[in-house]
């Protein structure tokens, strides 16, 4: 600094003083140092440093017992390697001199590689530069010089590469020379690699030695951008973007960064060690496995953050492992806590909080445990269901489809609160009951407390009590973010997406599974497992291959070898896959259009809901269609048809302005029973001008109580005489759909709790709701609704009235039309025929029709007046009925004719949840803002969002979206379903795209569920629910498992569609064909109706089938097979646990013709004719064997009857001669054929199929 | 109690809407300007300035005050108004002081201090340095305690409500209210850069060099100070704290509700003309539907300078020549221009005074 000259400091004008700008100068220093530290600071402590550094600590925790545990397990080998390397030691050192003397030789000519590799290297230079000339020049002398070059020192060349090769060559000599001389330590070494707990033991070593490396260093702050051991975890995702209109970037996650355990395996409480007094769980080793792998998750469970208690507690962990191990015995196996004995103390917190042994009372190890994995952390824990969700093997893996596709919140951030995390709504719950949340304002929702009848008795007025109950259940109660909850501030504004809480994960699966949701389903089938892919089953193909079909001949179907198979846990999708069932089936898509191009399965859908209206008049008698309209549940509580009238925005007296323009008041309900009057005139005067001719019957021929048993069956058995043997052959078992209000209890019926546990499925079954006695309307009160000649036409011909109705045609004779027709009239409820009729009232009838007439046609009031004072009351019924027909959308479930071109009035959904949350109008509702709730509210209680808007004068301005009853589990799951329609731009490869047989399973899934087929039949484990009516097994609809492999696809696809009359080709038949109504067990009273499947029905339940039994479902012709073959041609399950074929002193040569005589001799031998019948005329007990030959049963699912028939139907009376009852082999019974159990079947099946006359 | 401060509320959201507010701090500023010695006095500035920051910080108790407030990006802002406030204050402190001192004869202020030069070593440096080092330091611990409002990312299909110019360019967002975006976006800001080009070359008025007077540069100094106050840095607040959703006008206790509509039906010269005063329909041809409005802009371009000349502008019509004086108008013109439309607006719905979409003209 140079020197100020000193004048300067007496000058006057010098401002500035030296002394007070040094002191400003330091303390802006200071200011900009305590600036920089907090920044860094701030950057160091981001919470998801702090979260991985704990991590990482834990981690080393983990690894240290880990280290701990190996440690003691590999005690003994480690012993005896050491004892092992002592002794090679010693061998070695007695061929020490030879060692010496050997690596001085290696020594030397390592130098004498190296040297000469160098010169050769050099040399090799000199060619290259001789090649180079040989190009270039042009001088022929010099030209001539260069070539004389380049030979010279091509020779020299390969005179030193020579070299090279030898000194190398001599080099590996001596190095294997040496390596012959140490073999015996090499040996030792190559065992202790090859161990796998010391291999382990030495990974974790690597971990330990890892994490200690460097750490404390590259942790600090400033100094951590060189190597930081934190780092955020980002995921750029392929096929899956952000939606941003126009622009669409690579999804991005960084959830990982502090979900550090979520994508590894052995962090779940599902890992926890079973109680202890299962005796299996006894097993030491098992039980060692489980604890260590628990204790090691549970120590990396708990954060440095944790209460002291919980700390302690994984002091524990450390001290009972030790313990534990102190008793292991290695060579035994065995552990124990006394002394080697295998039994397990209790134990029990002792003062200071630890937990000790104890004889009495007390948590057992598992238990104890377990308590302290449920207190773990969420975001230490794996991902809930692993391996189906996230894990690698799933469908979904992490590194392909990350986490926010799903959770929703944003992806990018790693601040918990800007991630926009959503607390589940239970906890929501349970802290709003809190004294500190009752205190800030927050209210549990009155529902939570009251019922609707209690609420009005606070002195609510209906309105008010339905708004506060109408939109919360018991169960389910609705969530405000609790800011306790968050963390942070709770939401983030600008997020348009909140993450889903848990309860609505499910929304998200939609965006991919449009095709459909399936989990992999494979048949077990009397302890086969069907085509399980399985290395020892090589000819195994895929289903439905065709190419694989023809070039495999004759292996239909590849059954592997006893298999057990894995049990994964059962999964219901209740959420969002059941909500789509109730969208489907209370036909919400009527009024709310849903893309088919988008939602594929909208594209099956293939008529409204309700039944067509055109035909009314003569269906119903005059009083029951008012009574009806006002209120649906009246009359059937379980009807799908919803209710317009009497609800929260339409039931009260309301301020109405005449068209004079004065004000006056009119009765919510008088308004309501007119609109009704007018609808209901208005049908009867539209469906008067369509309705068929009835055919006049007289009911009194019908016979009642026989009606009663044709539909009830021989279920009842408090009227004796009506039940039993009596009416076997004659029930329909119309109570499979239908509700006719007896005994529900009875009918209850659970096919699991059946004796089929043989006969299971492995794999998830859950999908649909199923409808069973739902599926048709509930009877009990048919006779107050409809005209007997109806009813009677009906049952004759369902189809004929409703051409898309799934009542199926019963094949009922007019005896039986007649006297099912006759007991259903007598099914009358007495209350609802003398309930009140609907008070009709001119003068509100012309008011509503001048009030329509400007409403709906727009009309100006004068000349809309003078229009409707014009007509005759009848002539405004007619008005006001059609145009509230359309107002109200009837036309969006009925089929009408007048509007049967008419577009729905509902919005339409197909990407409505992506609508922006301020586009919804609330209005007051007291709810959450968000998509659920929205749509939540409006299915419990549709009116809801008129809630204390003044809108009463303008009665066709409120909202008319119909109360439908939903059940709080019923609308959660429709909500969950609509919430799921966004418009979320998926790539096609990210999306579930179903192979062939998933399709097929699908669309059966659709098919089975649309006609109710589970009411009847056992499918997929599922159903049957008509079983407990019928009382012996025998006469039961047969349980399907295993259907695609046991009939021919062609056969099947005439049978459903037509079961009454199936003609197959057949060769061997006269004329190729058999004439129909073969009916395949004669003895069965309830017979399977004709559903008037169509054709692409008829096949998909045909390839559902086969779908689910791996078998295949062309339609070719199955390959056939004759005595006079070779007799292998045929398609036969590996189902023989030996196989003859291993065993060359059992080879025996068969012929053709001794083949044939054996079969008949066994044929004689078994006494099947004395069962079984050729002649069509006889009804034998057991199948006639013209069924096995008319193309219905597939020859390979014939072998597998045959070997073991009472494990595909339990309690067949037909014997079975190759197994006993366990499936233990019998083939030794018989000499037949060498004694071979798979040539006797074969040679037997043939026979019967192919020679028997 | 609560009836008072709902009284206060009441007048504060009246005073706040841009109708009452822009007139008030014109109103206020000319009065300032006028009694500029007894107003920047300490013992009358001093209270004034210190209730605005009582009404800042009383107004804090209310939740949607503070929300707009201390939103992480209008706190510039509000640094803003209290740094213009305070040099707006200085400047004419020192004019009152150095006016009155040259009303005694006295030298300015500034003339008795000879601190016209500094020594770049060692003081020069070292202010520089201070001042860097401060500055980065406030840097510093801003960027710590309100770190950068980042929002969801940018989609065309959900763009956000309002969707606000940069603080700097809210003034312009305003006149976009009034004028259509050719004349506010366009027209108008180009006038302001080159009138402010222009100064030199019709101000050559050597007075107020090195020290601050408000006597001597009158008329410059009043014409700059309404337009930077009053039609820059009043409609900048506005547009910070004020305009909600859909450019709606809220209190500044108001919740910005994105459903509120307001009930406003603007008009057309030409409507009020022919329907209003005629009660008769549009006439077909533009020109003549549209001929009041034309002929009310042509009488503002023509009329409005001759009238200025006679009327306020007599001293400067004599002091300039003919062309600087033609400019001074005509940039004086462009700037009426702006209250004229916003006084229509406000007192008649004026919506345009000549509509001519055939042709995209609209003023």
């Amino acid at each position: 600094m140079s020197k100020r000259p000193s004048s300067t400091y007496n000058d006057p004008g010098y401002f500035y003083n030296p002394k007070k700008l040094l002191k400003l100068f330091t303390l802006t220093s200071v200011l900009l140092a305590v600036g920089i530290i907090a920044m860094v600071w701030k950057d160091w402590a981001r919470p998801w440093k702090d979260t991985q550094r704990a991590a990482m600590r834990w981690e080393a925790r983990r690894l240290s017992v880990e280290e701990m545990i190996l440690e003691r397990r590999s005690k003994s080998t480690a012993r005896s390697i050491a004892k092992a390397r002592r002794a090679a030691e010693k061998e070695v050192a007695k061929n020490r001199k030879a060692i010496e003397a050997v690596e001085k030789k290696i020594a030397e000519w390592r130098g004498a590689f190296y040297l000469r590799d160098m010169i050769y290297k050099e040399r090799k230079q000199y060619t290259l530069e001789a090649e180079y000339k040989i190009h270039e020049v042009h001088d022929p002398d010099e030209l001539e010089e260069w070539t004389r070059k380049l030979f010279k020192f091509r020779d020299d060349e390969a005179r030193f590469k020579d070299a090279v090769r030898h000194a190398d060559s001599t080099l590996r000599g001596k190095l294997a020379e040496r390596a012959e001389l140490e073999s015996a330590l090499a040996a030792v070494e190559a065992r202790r690699a090859k161990d796998p707990q010391l291999k382990r033991l030495a990974l974790v070593r690597q971990g330990i030695e890892k994490n200690r490396h460097w750490s404390f260093l590259r942790e600090l702050p400033l100094l951590d951008f060189l190597a930081p051991p934190t780092k955020v975890e980002q995921l750029v995702l392929d096929n899956i973007v952000e939606n941003y209109e126009f622009a669409f970037p690579k999804k991005v996650d960084r959830c990982g960064t502090c979900h550090v355990n979520a994508f590894r395996v052995g962090f779940d409480a599902e890992k926890f060690p079973r109680p202890l007094d299962d005796k299996k769980e006894l097993d030491g080793n098992q039980f060692e496995l489980a604890v260590y792998r628990f204790v090691s998750d549970s120590i990396a469970a708990v954060t440095p953050k944790d209460k002291p208690e919980k700390l302690r507690a994984v002091e524990i962990h450390h001290q009972t492992l030790s313990f534990m191990w102190a008793e292991y015995d290695a060579e035994s196996g065995e552990i124990g806590l006394d002394g080697g004995k295998k039994k397990w103390q209790k134990y029990k917190r002792n003062k200071k909080g630890l937990w000790a042994k104890t004889k009495k009372g007390g948590a057992s190890i598992g238990e104890y445990y377990r308590s302290v994995l449920n207190r773990m952390e969420n975001h230490w824990r794996t991902h809930p269901h692993f391996d189906d969700m996230v894990g690698p093997g799933s469908a979904h893996p992490y590194e392909k489809v990350g986490c926010t596709v799903c959770h929703l919140g944003r992806g990018w951030s790693t601040d918990f609160g800007l991630a926009h995390h959503t607390p589940d709504r239970k906890k929501v719950e349970d802290w709003m009951t809190t004294e500190r949340a009752e205190k800030e304002g927050h209210h549990l929702p009155l529902s939570a407390k009251m019922s609707l009848t209690e609420a009005m008795g606070a002195g609510r007025s209906e309105t008010e009590a339905d708004i506060a109950t109408g939109w919360l259940t018991d169960q389910d109660v609705k969530y405000r973010w609790a800011d306790e909850l968050g963390r942070n501030k709770g939401k983030l504004k600008y997020w348009i997406w909140p993450q889903y809480p848990k309860m609505l994960i499910q929304a998200s699966c939609l965006k991919c599974h449009k095709a459909g949701m399936l989990r992999p389903v494979e048949e077990e089938y009397a302890g086969i497992h069907i085509g399980k892919p399985d290395a020892a089953a090589p000819d195994v193909r895929e289903w439905g291959d065709h190419a694989a079909a023809t070039s495999v001949k004759g292996e239909a179907i590849a059954a592997s070898r006893i298999f057990i198979p894995k049990k994964p846990e059962r999964y219901r999708p209740k959420g969002l896959e059941s909500g789509k069932d109730s969208f489907l089936r209370f036909g919400c898509y009527g009024c709310h259009k849903l893309d088919a191009t988008v939602y594929p399965f909208m594209d099956r859908v293939r008529a409204k809901v309700g039944p067509p209206l055109d035909e009314i008049v003569s269906k119903v008698n005059d009083s029951w269609l008012e009574k009806w309209i006002s209120d649906p549940k009246s009359f059937r509580p379980d009807t799908r048809m919803p209710r317009f009238f009497d609800l929260s925005n339409n039931s009260h007296e309301f301020q109405y302005r005449f068209a004079d323009g004065n004000f006056g008041k009119i009765k919510g309900k008088l308004w309501n029973q007119t609109e009704i009057w007018a609808i209901a005139a208005w049908m009867k005067a539209e469906s008067k001008k369509r309705a068929r001719k009835l055919p006049t019957v007289d009911l009194s021929r019908g016979d009642p109580a026989r009606g009663e048993r044709l539909v009830i069956g021989d279920h009842d058995a408090s009227k004796p005489g009506t039940g039993g043997d009596a009416a076997k052959g004659e029930a329909k078992a119309c109570i499979a759909c239908h509700d006719i209000g007896i005994k529900t209890d009875a009918l209850k019926f659970d096919a699991a709790a059946l004796k089929h546990e043989k006969n299971k499925l492995v794999g998830s079954t859950g999908w649909g709701a199923r409808m069973s006695r739902r599926q048709g309307p509930t009877l009990t009160a048919l006779g107050s609704k409809v005209k007997p000649e109806w009813l009677y036409a009906w049952l004759r011909n369902p189809r004929g009235w409703w051409k898309h109705t799934n009542m199926p045609d019963l094949r009922l004779t007019e005896q039986e039309a007649l006297d099912i027709a006759a007991y259903l009239m007598t099914l009358r409820s007495e209350e609802f025929e003398n309930s009140p009729a609907i008070v009709r009232d001119r003068s509100v009838l012309q008011k509503m029709a001048i009030e329509l007439k400007v409403a709906e046609q727009k009309e100006a009031t004068d000349r809309a007046i003078t229009t409707v004072t014009g007509w005759s009351v009848d002539e405004q019924a007619q008005y006001v009925g059609k145009t509230l027909f359309k107002h109200y959308g009837c036309f969006g479930c009925h089929d009408i004719h007048a509007f049967q071109d008419a577009t729905p009035i509902g919005a339409e959904l197909t990407e409505w949840a992506s609508k922006p949350m301020e586009r919804l109008e609330i209005n007051h509702a007291p709810i959450e803002h968000s998509h659920f709730d929205f749509i939540y509210a409006k299915l419990r209680n549709p009116r809801i969002y008129d809630y204390g808007m003044p809108r009463r004068d303008k009665p066709y301005e409120r909202l008319r979206m119909p109360r439908f009853g939903f059940t709080a589990d019923e609308a959660r799951d429709i909500g969950t379903f609509v919430i799921a329609l966004v418009n979320d731009p998926i790539t096609p490869a990210a999306r579930f795209n179903p192979d062939a047989r998933d399709s097929a399973i699908i669309r059966g899934r659709e098919i089975i569920g649309r006609y109710n087929c589970q009411a009847c039949h056992i499918i997929e484990g599922e159903g049957g629910d008509i079983w407990p009516v019928i009382k012996a097994d025998k006469w039961r609809p047969p349980n399907l498992l295993g259907q695609g492999i046991k009939t021919q696809p062609s056969w099947l696809f005439h049978f459903m569609k037509d079961p009454a009359f199936v003609s197959i080709s057949d060769a061997s038949a006269p004329g190729g064909i058999v004439p129909g109504s073969d009916r395949v067990r004669p003895w069965h009273s309830i017979r399977m109706p004709t559903f008037g499947l169509s054709d692409e029905e008829a096949r998909a339940v045909v390839k559902y089938f086969a779908a689910l039994s791996r078998a295949p479902a062309d339609f070719e012709t199955m390959p056939t097979d004759t005595l006079t073959g070779d007799g292998t041609s045929y398609a036969t399950p590996r189902i023989f646990p030996v196989k003859r074929e291993d065993d060359p002193t059992k080879t025996i040569s068969i012929t053709a013709r001794n083949r044939l005589d054996e079969a008949r001799a066994m044929f004689q031998q078994y006494q099947c004719k004395s069962c079984h019948s050729i002649d069509a005329k006889i009804d034998s007990q057991a199948p006639n064997f013209r069924h096995t030959r008319a193309g219905r049963l597939r020859p390979e699912w014939i072998a597998l009857w045959l070997w073991n028939p009472n494990s595909l139907q339990e309690g067949t009376s037909m014997p079975g001669f190759f197994v006993g009852d366990h499936g233990e082999p019998k083939a030794a019974e018989s000499a037949f054929l060498g004694g071979d159990a798979e040539q006797q079947i074969r040679a037997l099946r043939d026979f019967v199929t192919r020679h028997y006359k | 109690m609560d009836n008072v401060l709902a009284f206060l509320r009441w007048i504060v959201t009246e005073a706040a809407a841009p109708k009452l507010l822009v007139p008030l701090v014109f109103v206020a500023l000319i009065l300032t300007l006028k009694y500029y010695r007894v107003v920047t006095k300490p013992r009358v500035a001093g209270p004034i300035g210190l209730l605005i920051v009582v009404f800042l910080v009383g107004s804090c108790f209310d939740a949607n005050f503070r929300k707009i407030i201390t939103k992480a990006d209008n706190i510039p802002i509000i640094l803003l108004l209290f740094s213009v406030f305070f040099l707006v204050w200085l400047s004419l402190r020192r004019a009152a002081l150095n006016d009155e001192a040259a009303e005694k004869g006295e030298p300015p202020l500034e003339a008795r201090f000879k601190r016209e030069t500094v020594l770049v070593w060692p003081d020069l440096v070292m202010i520089e340095l201070i001042v860097i080092v401060g500055l980065t330091a406030l840097l510093a611990f801003w960027a710590v305690g309100l770190p950068a409002p980042l929002e969801e990312p940018a989609s065309a299909a959900l763009t956000p409500n309002p969707s606000k110019a940069p603080w700097y360019f809210l003034g312009l967002q305003e006149m976009l209210v009034y004028y259509d975006p050719w004349y506010a976006g366009v027209v108008l800001p180009t006038m302001i850069v080159v009138g402010l080009m222009a100064i030199p070359y019709i101000d050559t008025n050597p007075k107020g060099n090195g020290y601050y007077t408000l006597v001597e540069r009158k008329f410059a100094i009043s014409v700059f100070l309404i337009g930077f106050i009053v039609f820059w840095i009043a409609l900048i607040t506005i547009g910070t704290f004020l305009r909600g959703p859909n450019w709606n006008f809220f209190g500044p206790y108001d919740y910005w509700d994105v459903h509120m509509s307001v009930p406003l039906k603007n008009i057309n010269i030409s409507e009020i003309f022919w329907v209003k005063m005629l009660k008769q329909g549009m006439p077909e041809a533009w020109y003549v539907r549209e001929l009041p409005g034309i002929v009310m802009v042509i009488a503002f371009v023509m009329i409005g300078p001759l009238l200025l000349a006679k009327t306020v502008l007599k001293k400067l019509f004599k002091q300039l020549d003919i062309v600087r004086f033609s400019v001074v108008v005509t940039l004086l013109l462009f700037m009426i221009s702006l209250p004229a439309k916003m006084l229509g607006r406000w007192l008649f719905n004026l919506k345009y005074v000549v509509y001519i979409p055939e042709y995209f003209i609209n003023l």
